[in-house]
């Protein structure tokens, strides 16, 4: 039997995972500022647009079963294509979860450890995400599939538990700041949907590869309803976000929950989820980034390379001098990688490596 | 060496270093070095920006059989005056030698010289503060905050957290205080459409006897003082003595002027006495982040049933039976609070739907309650009562004060497609001409368990 191959659930677990991290350090707070009141009209639009997107996709991908982007570059382009779009994503997705991580840990700092340095914080993650990943048969794939269930109550939870603060009269004015802002520049609210960049490389994962569309779309549906989830939240609890900004404003509405003097202070309760969903995030992306290396170099084993992604994973997550430094690139630079990288350049990438595969038939033919 | 073996010593180096890293975060939040505020008045320094007092209490040794642990029956008060609410904790954690900590913090007090000069930058600095919950009630008080939490000893609980507790519960089923925290005031702070309210606070007529007895005393002591050093001029002290004289006067009478009426009740205004020497009614209003005014009890209740947030109040009318007395009803509302916007002309027009059912209270003799006439007449007197209220209150909060502190706007916002649109609209402008129409569904059901007398 080989356990080293996934099931659809875990792959979707996998998927929306990686999203909902993205989600709760950073996304809320962007897509709020962006849109505005608009911001439910706008997750719907650009949810639509991720599906559409995802369709495409996984119909190019289908073309070449088993295969990862990785593989149809090498199919396209050779060895020079495969190193450059492998290396490419490595960075890719190494710079940016460092990144996160640097986020997410400043936030742990200030929340529960202001006289442990942010060093050794990013430090147990990147530990933690290690061990997972030098487990023999895939088992972070597996641990992520139990935390999932935790992410997904702890999040209806929030939103249940905060129902009786909201106002949705805070949709209003419906279209925001706009019909340009909310359907035009909005559409960059679309990086918000991290699970697809990782899409690419799920393929030779599954047990059956060709299921790869209905994981892939079931989990930008499940991605979508949690960024509604988490934004409605955000939106019709606080009436000035749009002019003030908080670090984490998830864990500023956790704040709120309280069930008279007998429940309070339940927001170390979803800390811990988080930070075990945020653990599951990075060895995640430790595992695909040291498959790609693998797959690069050809060697048998990737236990060298998750250490070495490992190692770099922590020097991302230490660079930045301030939040503000960890913010632009959150919400600026990762947007238009994303759409360069993920978007542009994949799906380019995805259609030649279709059209040679049909020249080549017909050549052959 | 074996793999094991490398594995177990880098396990113990990581174990090591987390230790290490992690003590010092866990060290800084160990009960043993923290003191809980459990409430925090903020007032104007003499010498210092702010004047801040915490109400601390001591935590109680294990007792003998029980070993229980808790609160003790004192709570400690200190103060010190700062630049900055921070800076303030910082000294007095210096004083007290433990770390101050804000997370089972229930109330803020501002007191009203303060808050004149405006509380932005104190609320946004406690809403950045991780300890502080938004749950937390903010209180503005009509006298010193210092004052305030010195008189604030519970009459009912042994617990002073308990005591602050109460806070959140009275104001369903009294409708004379609403149950503002600081995460309502930081939120409507953010907003620039909506204004902020605090809970109104202030010393009972006992309280505010016993200061003005030190104060007269504290006056006394002066002139004595004043005696010594002018004692040539013994026109200017004869003229202290009765300065002294007056203020003697003023206590004795702070009985008397204690105000009855719900309609122009508020806080340290009442007659209320006991062992507590503080009273909580009405709200004070904010503009932006300045304190503005002051509601009364009834206009409260008026809030309070605009915004659903009443479960039941006492209401006291003109006896339309028995006249020149007066006659209590228990108001319920029955159903939710509906308001509907129209802007006509670029005027907003409000038309506030109320639902209220009521019980009579007060029962005079000979009178049947049973009949629909009986009703019918206590029914038309509150509803004019009401409405009357309503109309003061309405024009109290949109043509004196200008603060939409009911959140109407968030009905007039679905009327504008964009942000900028609704921006150009300038509601706060706008809400100073608002017309209101109150509509009362008002039902008198019974007279609770005697129908006739």
């Amino acid at each position: 039997m080989d356990n080293t191959k996934i099931g659809s659930k875990e792959a979707i677990a996998l998927l929306v995972t990686i999203a909902f991290n993205h989600i709760i350090i950073n996304m809320t707070k962007d897509i709020i500022d962006l849109t505005a009141s608009a911001s439910l009209l706008n997750i719907l639009y650009i949810g639509i647009i991720a599906i559409i997107f995802t369709s495409i996709i996984c119909y190019f991908l289908n073309k070449f079963p088993t295969f990862d982007l990785v593989d149809i570059s090498n199919y396209l382009g050779g060895k020079f294509l495969k190193w450059v779009i492998g290396l490419l994503f490595i960075a890719y997705f190494i710079f940016f979860a460092g990144n996160l991580l640097h986020m997410f840990s400043t936030c742990l700092q200030i929340i529960y450890f202001p006289y442990t340095k942010q060093f050794y914080i990013a430090l147990f993650f990147i530990i933690s995400g290690i061990c997972a990943c030098i487990m023999r048969h895939n088992a972070i794939y597996r641990s992520t599939l139990i935390i999932f269930p935790f992410i997904v109550i702890s999040t209806l939870f929030l939103f249940l538990s905060d129902i009786q603060f909201f106002n949705i009269e805070k949709m209003y004015p419906i279209f925001g700041n706009g019909l340009y802002t909310t359907f035009f520049t909005g559409i960059t609210n679309m990086f918000a949907f991290q699970g697809l960049a990782y899409i690419f490389f799920t393929p030779p994962l599954l047990k059956e590869p060709a299921k790869i569309k209905k994981v892939a779309i079931t989990s930008v549906i499940l991605s979508c309803i949690f960024l509604l989830i988490c934004v409605a939240t955000v939106l019709f609890i606080f009436n000035g976000f749009v002019d003030t900004d908080e670090l984490l404003p998830l864990f500023s509405a956790v704040k709120y929950i309280e069930f008279g003097s007998f429940f309070q202070k339940l927001d170390s309760i979803f800390v811990l989820i988080w930070i075990l969903s945020f653990a599951s995030y990075l060895g995640i992306t430790i595992k695909f980034s040291s498959s790609i290396l693998r797959k690069l170099t050809n060697f048998q084993d990737d236990s060298i390379f998750i250490f070495v992604v490992g190692i770099l994973l922590f020097i991302a997550s230490i660079w930045q001098k301030n939040y503000v430094i960890s913010t632009f690139l959150a919400n600026t630079v990762h947007k238009y990688v994303f759409f360069i990288l993920v978007i542009g350049i994949s799906l380019l990438i995805l259609i030649s490596a279709t059209f040679k595969k049909k020249i080549m038939r017909w050549f052959n033919k | 060496m074996s793999k094991n073996s490398i594995s177990i010593i880098i396990f113990i180096i990581i174990l090591i270093i987390f230790i290490n890293a992690f003590s010092a975060s866990y060290t800084s939040r160990n009960i043993s070095n923290l003191a809980y505020i459990f409430a925090l008045g903020i007032d104007k320094g003499e010498n210092a920006k702010i004047k801040i007092s915490a109400q601390l209490s001591k935590i109680a040794t294990s007792t003998g059989g029980g070993g229980s642990s808790g609160e003790g029956n004192n709570p400690i008060l200190i103060s010190c005056e700062a630049n900055s609410i921070f800076s303030g904790i910082n000294l007095l954690n210096t004083y007290i030698g433990k770390e101050l900590n804000l997370a089972h913090c229930s109330v803020f007090v501002f007191s009203k010289e303060f808050a004149q000069d405006g509380i932005s930058s104190e609320i946004y600095s406690l809403i950045n503060n991780e300890e502080v919950r938004p749950s937390t009630n903010l209180v503005l008080s009509t006298c010193d905050a210092y004052d305030y939490l010195k008189n604030s000893n519970p009459n009912l609980e042994r617990l002073t957290t308990k005591y602050y507790e109460t806070f959140s519960i009275t104001d369903r089923f009294t409708g004379y205080i609403s149950n503002i925290t600081i995460g309502n005031f930081y939120n409507t702070l953010a907003s620039k459409d909506e204004e902020a309210t605090a809970i109104l606070g202030g010393l009972n007529s006992a309280a505010r006897s016993e200061n003005s007895k030190s104060s007269s005393n504290s006056n006394k002591s002066d002139s004595s003082d004043t005696e010594k050093l002018s004692s040539e001029s013994s026109g200017s002290s004869n003229s202290s003595n009765n300065s002294s004289n007056e203020s003697s006067n003023q206590s004795s009478q702070e009985q008397e002027s204690s105000i009855i009426n719900p309609e122009d009740l508020t806080a340290g205004t009442s007659s209320a006495s006991g062992k507590r020497g503080t009273e909580n009614i009405g709200l004070a209003v904010f503009e932006n982040d300045k304190f503005r005014g002051e509601l009364t009890a009834t206009e409260t209740i008026c809030h309070l049933l605009i915004n659903n947030d009443l479960d039941s109040c006492i209401i006291s009318i003109g006896n339309p039976i028995v006249e020149s007395e007066k006659m209590e009803l228990q108001l319920f509302p029955s159903k939710k609070t509906k308001i509907t916007i129209n802007i006509i002309d670029g005027i907003p027009h409000i038309s506030i739907k109320l639902y209220l059912n009521a019980d009579v209270m007060t029962l005079e003799q000979d009178i049947d309650y049973e009949i629909p006439e009986t009703l019918e007449k206590i029914s038309s007197t509150a509803k004019d009562y009401l409405k009357n209220e309503f109309d003061k209150y309405l024009n109290k909060v949109s043509k004196e004060y200008n603060c939409d502190i009911d959140e109407f706007y968030t009905k007039a916002i679905g009327h504008f497609a964009t942000i900028p649109e609704w921006k150009n609209f300038n509601w706060k402008e706008k809400f100073k001409n608002a017309v209101f129409n109150v509509d009362l569904d008002f039902n008198v059901t019974s007279s609770l368990l005697v129908t006739k007398t």
